[in-house]
């Protein structure tokens, strides 16, 4: 009926309602419709980043248990191949004490236990320094990553080298600890792989960031390498730096410098992070 | 119930009925809405939109139309109406912390409200230009989604109630969308 009035020629208002409406519920519908399939579209969308970043986050902690049994497993053979045997041989000179009387034989027995004795606290002492360098602890990162680039330089490979520019308040011990096995990863990194003739390390502040940069001229990876490593499930110590820098909420940044010449490697923390964390604690 | 009160008012007191009844359904639509907004800023939409609509109503009553119908009334109620369930809409899809928009009761609420009025409004906008004789047969646009306005309004109060509780994303997998 309402049709029939609409297509009537000397009705003009019927047509402009007839069609208003049909346009007005159509442009309902759609925008409803519209409305759903964008939202779908949506959480699907919020759902797969979820599970990468879950994907991720299982990567970054399975590196991180697998680079702990590695040390556990590191240390356990030092202490098995090395220290076990010096002992053993300590303990054999000095079993011989009770067997041989002679009082010659007794004192080049115990002077070769108390050598043996010495190598093994030395063997000791260098495993636990290697857990917590006593520069770091007593003096800072400045002084252990000095220390670090020092004994790298002496080696005569590499020239080694760095510069803190504003470090007169030192971070959290902890946080210290996590930048310099941040540093030594990818010293080593450096080291084993890219080939460099010099590494140069330098620190500074701007406002509340803190940054430490890496040059050096060996072959180096960029950003978007250390993305599909961190990905990939090769590149431990790389995930290991990444799971290390979260507990900072740090960053970390792969990139070739500006006259293509160096690569450069770029940790970037937030000094409020910082203290936050210590507030925290 | 309307049709019965409608059957009974004198065709004198028609106009009065209607401004009446236009600003009841504005005043409730218009508080659900601003009980709905969550923002501060969307908060002053319905606000500034019932000051804009009392405005005219007192104009309307003031110079009383000979029409029986509130057709001025009834198109700017429409329009504000059609404007909150945008506004409503568009929260939801900017929104992070909602998931199924359509699993809320809030929504069958608004989209009941946004049918109805953009179905009606052009009958509305119209109804003081049509004669009165074929006014009845246009009418049926208003009765059929009347009855599609409060079969949305029995989704919804058929809906349970802390439903919205229950679509946080954590509990729902890719494969189930």
């Amino acid at each position: 009926m309402i049709l029939l009035e609409a297509t009537n020629p000397g009705s003009n208002v019927s047509l402009v309602l007839y069609f208003g409406t049909i346009g007005m519920l159509a442009l309902t519908i759609g925008l409803i419709v519209f409305i759903i399939f964008h939202q779908r579209k949506v959480i699907r969308y919020q759902l797969r980043l979820q599970r990468m970043e879950q994907d991720q986050q299982k990567l970054l902690l399975n590196a991180s248990i697998r680079l702990q049994e590695e040390e556990r497993q590191r240390i356990a053979a030092d202490l098995h191949d090395d220290a076990g045997p010096l002992l053993a041989t300590a303990r054999l000179y000095l079993n011989e004490n009770l067997v041989n009387l002679d009082k010659t034989t007794q004192l080049q027995s115990i002077y070769n236990a108390k050598q043996i004795i010495d190598d093994t606290i030395q063997l000791i002492r260098n495993i636990s320094h290697s857990l917590m360098p006593p520069t770091l602890k007593n003096f800072g990162l400045e002084s252990a990553v000095n220390d670090l680039f020092q004994k790298i330089s002496g080696s005569g490979s590499m020239n080694a080298s760095s510069r803190f520019h504003d470090y007169r308040e030192r971070l959290q011990a902890e946080n210290e600890l996590i930048i310099f096995r941040v540093i030594q990863e990818l010293v080593n990194n450096i080291l084993k792989h890219s080939n460099a003739s010099f590494i140069h390390l330098t620190q500074n502040t701007s406002g509340e960031k803190f940054f430490i940069r890496l040059h050096h001229d060996g072959r180096g990876i960029t950003q978007n390498d250390f993305n599909k490593l961190n990905k990939s499930n090769v590149g431990l110590g790389l995930k290991n730096i990444q799971s290390r820098l979260k507990v900072l909420h740090g960053k970390i940044f792969f990139e070739k410098d500006m006259s293509q010449t160096y690569y450069k490697v770029t940790i970037e923390l937030i000094k409020e992070e910082e203290d936050k964390l210590r507030e925290q604690e | 119930m309307t049709a019965l009160i409608i059957t009974r008012v004198h065709k004198s007191y028609m106009f009065y009925f209607w401004a009446t009844y236009t600003i009841v359904e504005y005043s409730l639509f218009a508080f659900f809405f601003y009980n709905t907004f969550k923002n501060k800023r969307t908060r002053y939409i319905p606000v500034i939109g019932t000051l804009l609509f009392y405005g005219i109503v007192s104009i309307t009553f003031y110079q009383k139309s000979t029409r029986n119908f509130d057709s001025l009334s009834a198109s700017m109620e429409g329009i504000l109406m059609i404007i909150y369930s945008i506004v409503f809409l568009y929260g939801q899809i900017t929104s992070p912390e909602i998931i199924y928009v359509y699993n809320t009761k809030r929504f069958w609420i608004v989209i009941a409200i946004f049918l109805y009025f953009s179905s009606t409004l052009f009958l509305f906008l119209f109804a003081a230009d049509i004669a009165s004789p074929q006014y009845s047969s246009y009418w049926i646009i208003n009765n059929l989604f009347e009855i599609l306005k409060n079969t949305l309004f029995c989704i919804s109060f058929a809906m349970k109630k802390n439903e919205t509780k229950q679509n946080s994303l954590n509990n729902y997998t890719p494969d189930m969308l």
